[in-house]
């Protein structure tokens, strides 16, 4: 990464730092939750990233957050958080600059859990040996639920930034 | 609030995933057979049909199953957050108890599975 200013370094740092927590506050809270699912309120700290800085912070803060939250997690729980991490916000910043203002941040935000969860699905089939129509059977089920949290962690994201981006105007 | 393309992306989600699940239920029939695989290798395939408790060995230690009016389930695992239990009773075709720790699978399978092939020459 290039050299970067003091005061992004410190950002990116603090996002890092927040989404760490967020991921691990909300695996360990006894939330009533469908068994698999997660909304992966993590993401809305990648989208502030990634509307903050673009899509390298953002791929950086996603995938600094799935290894520090992995540290109190098991490996093959690492296995799936890292490369959806990975996938999820490269993706989004590909569309990010790719649709322009076409996709706004709860677009951004769907497509992401779109990707997120069939990455899962994807390390699923080869890390658990699924068969083919095991996946096909998973596969409309997780993007169901992906559009849904993505919708609805778009939303705070949404907010989150309007909010930052009026304080950060000194 | 949501843009144009915002609202193409979701109702196209939307509906390739509910035409993809229709699809899968059309296709997935009826269930008599459950697979129970430990870290990707097939170690157990039992009938439906015939209510019992049988255990496999993971990397973690033993996971219970139990099989009871046409239905599966995990009694006990060493898993840490129990998930695999949690999911209790399932029994239509393609639904599965996953344990991620213990590295277990269950899976009902389906008419069309792709290995319904494999029980045949077997």
């Amino acid at each position: 990464m290039r050299s970067m200013d003091t005061q992004k370094m410190v950002r990116l740092s603090l996002l890092i730092s927040l989404a760490t927590v967020l991921s691990i506050l909300e695996n360990q809270l006894p939330i009533p939750r469908p068994l698999w699912l997660r909304l992966g309120l993590a993401n809305v700290i990648t989208l502030v990233a990634l509307m903050m800085y673009g899509t390298r912070a953002a791929v950086t803060v996603a995938c600094m957050r799935a290894l520090l939250a992995g540290i109190f997690g098991t490996l093959p729980m690492l296995a799936f958080s890292f490369p959806a991490a990975l996938a999820s916000s490269t993706a989004m910043g590909v569309l990010h600059r790719v649709s322009g203002q076409r996709l706004s941040i709860i677009g951004l935000s769907i497509s992401g859990a779109v990707v997120h969860n069939l990455t899962q699905l994807l390390v699923a089939y080869f890390l658990l040996s699924l068969n083919r129509s095991s996946i096909l059977a998973l596969a409309p089920l997780l993007v169901l639920a992906a559009v849904g949290a993505g919708f609805v962690t778009g939303l705070i994201a949404r907010y989150l930034v309007r909010h930052l981006f009026s304080s950060f105007e000194e | 609030m949501l843009t144009r393309y915002d609202r193409f992306l979701i109702i196209g989600l939307l509906a390739l995933a509910l035409l993809c699940l229709g699809i899968v239920r059309y296709r997935a029939g009826r269930t008599d057979t459950v697979l129970v695989q430990v870290d990707g290798e097939e170690v157990i395939r039992a009938s439906l049909a015939a209510d019992r408790r049988f255990w496999v060995d993971g990397p973690l230690g033993r996971t219970e199953i139990e099989i009871r009016d046409e239905r599966v389930r995990v009694v006990d695992s060493p898993c840490e957050r129990k998930i695999c239990v949690r999911t209790g009773w399932i029994g239509k075709p393609y639904q599965m108890v996953i344990c991620v720790p213990n590295r277990v699978v269950i899976r009902l399978l389906g008419s069309d599975d792709d290995d319904g092939l494999d029980a045949i020459t077997e």
